[in-house]
This record gives structure tokens, C-alpha cells and sequence, in this order.
């Protein structure tokens, strides 16, 4: 009986955690939160991960690449903060659940993780483009009820230990929890910049930014979509923060037959 | 403000820990933090490699735009040629001026545009790289940018960083209006070393 235990145990210790599922996204076009009205944007079709990494799968990651480790990790690729919800190194701990998502990552270590399974991050539209759907349509945003339902997220403080990432709610896609849960690190957050700190449209003098993607401020904004561009563009590539994770992307296959 | 917004949205998650034992980076060779750890090859205007990692004992003097950028990419370009000119003939020398392309410009683009600036191509490197090393050392410096959805121009951030030898980020000039002299500092005393 031991014995058999014991195999049993042994037979779990040598299975690494599957990948996470996906799904795939139809493309589309949108229009990015905040930007000037009646510029959309392209999405092409991708997949997405169902839901976020899990503390136990990057627990797998960083044994298999040491250079990962809490205690290894180059500080030009994350900060002090990395992992440190966790009990050690290889140890998760009592505010680490093993199905919660991983938080307290930086960009750099969410990249080098899903670049081992083939993976990367979503785009910042690839990831606004899935989040404006709720369980019955693609757009929700017009929806009050949907925006609420946000909006009350953001303004509760985080559990101290996250739940598990798969008993979050899916929207239309099947696709879990990119509302209410945790923030999620997107490949190109740099492409968020907010305030009036270090914007102009391309004036000769003060700060300047090229071209005219400038936020269009007689547009009603709305607070959901601000707070999630005020969070990108405070973001810096190291930045660990404990309610910060991330889930993966892939491009869509090739068409196998192209239509003529 | 940042800092106080980023404490609201994210703060309540954190836990206090202790900090681990430091060991030392992966490679000796470079300070924790040096900025040539990225791994990024490059190809210079005049098409030959650059393998980024061979930096080391170079400082660099860093921006990142494109060659047909018609806002700020001409001031910037001219502006490293402030910090140039700011310098002695035995400190141009250990050092690189480095414009890395964010839209994958081709070589001809990049001649065209060293050509138009009239950059000395015995001190400058107009780069060009895949979109990862571009993502990688635009996030590492902290410059901004995205793709309009023209597909044709970016928006982006005013950036000059200073690299040392060592690969450390010494200075970062973001607003245009504080002038050459703390990156002509900041560069002259890498040197001194």
C-alpha cells in the first residue's frame, strides 16, 4: 500500500504541469481605450491562454532555468520585488496558492517564460480586443452592467492569497478571469502613454512625442479604460507587483489552404 | 503620482519578505544590471553585424526612432551630435554613437539617414534589429513608443541614455530642454575609469 503511495507520488512529482490551454481569438477591428474617436485598430487571429500562468507552473520554470530564481535573477530584469510573495526559491508558501496566478513578475521574466513553450505575450490590443467581451457578446462595453461589474473590481483591495486562475468566470471565448482577478502584463504595454507629464503633439519645444496618437480629450472617458492606460504607462519593463500576472499568446496557424 | 496610482491599484497584493542571498549575476564579466546582457545582434548602416553583448569596454550614447520620422527623431539625431562635439578626441573614440531603429529600417535607410545628418561613420551606429531586441532594449531604457495605425509612423518617447563601458545606464536625457551637459558628464567621467 505504501508502496503504491508512494508511486503514485512519485509518478505526480515527475509530471510537470501541462501548458495552459487555448482558445482562439476571431480577429477584428477596434477602437483602443482612449484613443482619439473613429481610429480603430486591426487584430489579427490569435490564440489565447485560457487563463493566467499559475504559480506552480512558473515554480517549474524557474527549477528547470535557474537564472530565474529569486535569488539569481539579473536586476536588469527584474526588481527587488520579484517572487517575493513566495516562501523561497523553489518554495511557494502559504501567500503563494500553487493554482493562483503567479504575480509579482516582471515583463522580462513573463517573456522568458512563455518563450520556452512557444509562446508570448498577447499584444496591448490583442489583449483589449478579448477583455471588451462578456459571456454573451464580443462587445460588451457599451454595456452598463458589464463596465460596473469592472469598475467594482478595481476598487476592492486583493485578497492577500489570489484564487486559483480556473475558477474565474470565462467570457464568450472561453477565456477566464481577465477581469477580476489580477492585472495582466501585455508584449508592448509601452504603447501606453497617458498624462499630461510628457505628452505634446509634436510642438517643437517641451516634451515631445511624435505623430498624434495622443489621448483626444474631448472624448468622455471612461474610468475602467483609463485606469487600466494609467497602470500600463506607469509600468517599467522590471516592475514586480503583486497584482500583476500574465497568460500567454501565440499566433494563429498559417491557413492551410489559402482561399483563392 | 504614478507611484501613488501604481500603490492604489496594486499595493494591497504585496507582502513584506526578506530578501534572499544576492548571488552573483550569471556572467562575471558584467555588473548586475548592465545593459549588454541583452542578447541583440544588429545590423549597422554600412550592413555589417553588430553583436550588441561585444559592447563591453565601449560606452555608448543611445536613442531609439526611425529614419523617416519627421517630429522628433531629427532633434534627437542632432542633439547626440551636441553630446559629440562636447567631447575630446581620446573620449569619441571609446565611445559609440548608437541610433537604433524602431521600424525595421533597412540599411539603404539607415545610409540615407546618416547621410542626411552628415553623422561621422566613424563614430556612429545606426542600427537595425529584429522586433524583439528592439522591444527589449526600448523597454529596458524606458522608452515609450507604439505603432500608428497607419502602419507607417510610431509615436515615441525623447530618449537620449548614456551607457558606460560596463554596460550600466548612467544617464537618461527625456526632456529636450535640459541640454547636453549632464550626458556630456556623465560620459566623460565613464571614460575617466
Amino acid at each position: 500500500m505504501i508502496h503504491r503511495v508512494l508511486l503514485l507520488f512519485g509518478c505526480l512529482l515527475a509530471v510537470a504541469p501541462a501548458e495552459v490551454p487555448m482558445v482562439r481569438i476571431e480577429g477584428g477591428s477596434y477602437a483602443r481605450p482612449l484613443e482619439k474617436s473613429g481610429q480603430t485598430r486591426q487584430v489579427a487571429t490569435f490564440s489565447l491562454d485560457v487563463r493566467q500562468v499559475t504559480n506552480a507552473e512558473y515554480l517549474a520554470f524557474v527549477t528547470e532555468h535557474p537564472e530565474w530564481r529569486r535569488s539569481r535573477v539579473n536586476r536588469l530584469f527584474a526588481d527587488e520585488s520579484y517572487l517575493r510573495h513566495w516562501t523561497g526559491d523553489s518554495e511557494l508558501g502559504p501567500l503563494a496558492a500553487p493554482e493562483a496566478p503567479v504575480t509579482n513578475v516582471s515583463w522580462f521574466a513573463a517573456r522568458a517564460f512563455l518563450k520556452v513553450q512557444g509562446k508570448r505575450l498577447p499584444t496591448l490590443d490583442e489583449w483589449e480586443f478579448v477583455a471588451r467581451a462578456d459571456e454573451r457578446q464580443i462587445d460588451a462595453t457599451g454595456d452598463p452592467e458589464f463596465r460596473k461589474h469592472i469598475l467594482a473590481w478595481y476598487s476592492k483591495p486583493a485578497p492577500e492569497v489570489l484564487p486559483a486562475a480556473d475558477t474565474m468566470p470565462a467570457n464568450l471565448y472561453g477565456v477566464r478571469g481577465l477581469h477580476g482577478l489580477v492585472w495582466e502584463w501585455t508584449s508592448n504595454f509601452v504603447a501606453s502613454m497617458s498624462g499630461g507629464e510628457s505628452r505634446s503633439d509634436g510642438s517643437p519645444d517641451g516634451p515631445l512625442f511624435c505623430g498624434g496618437a495622443a489621448t483626444d480629450p474631448n472624448k468622455a472617458v471612461e474610468y475602467a479604460d483609463f485606469m487600466r492606460v494609467a497602470l500600463r504607462s506607469s509600468l517599467q519593463g522590471t516592475f514586480c507587483l503583486g497584482g500583476l500576472g500574465f497568460r500567454g499568446a501565440k499566433d494563429a496557424p498559417a491557413p492551410i489552404e489559402p482561399k483563392p | 503620482m504614478k507611484a501613488l496610482l501604481l500603490s492604489i491599484l496594486l499595493g494591497s497584493a504585496c507582502v513584506a519578505s526578506a530578501e534572499g542571498p544576492s548571488a552573483p549575476p550569471p556572467d562575471a564579466a558584467l555588473p548586475e544590471g548592465s545593459l549588454y546582457a541583452l542578447d541583440a545582434s544588429w545590423t549597422r548602416q554600412t550592413g555589417e553585424k553588430v553583436e550588441w553583448k561585444k559592447s563591453i569596454g565601449t560606452a555608448r550614447v543611445v536613442a531609439l526612432g526611425y529614419a523617416t520620422c519627421k517630429g522628433v527623431c531629427p532633434r534627437i539625431i542632432g542633439d547626440m551630435q551636441r553630446i559629440e562635439k562636447s567631447l575630446g578626441e581620446g573620449e569619441r573614440t571609446r565611445c559609440r554613437f548608437t541610433f537604433v531603429s524602431l521600424a525595421n529600417d533597412k540599411v539603404p535607410e539607415l545610409k540615407a539617414l546618416a547621410e542626411r545628418h552628415k553623422v561621422d561613420r566613424a563614430y556612429w551606429d545606426l542600427l537595425t534589429g529584429n522586433e524583439e531586441a528592439v522591444l527589449d532594449l526600448a523597454v529596458a531604457l524606458g522608452v515609450r513608443y507604439d505603432r500608428l495605425p497607419n502602419g507607417i509612423d510610431f509615436t515615441h518617447s525623447y530618449l537620449i541614455a548614456v551607457i558606460g563601458p560596463d554596460g550600466r545606464l548612467l544617464h537618461r536625457w527625456t526632456e529636450p530642454g535640459e541640454g547636453p551637459g549632464l550626458s556630456v558628464v556623465a560620459v566623460k567621467r565613464a571614460l575617466e575609469k
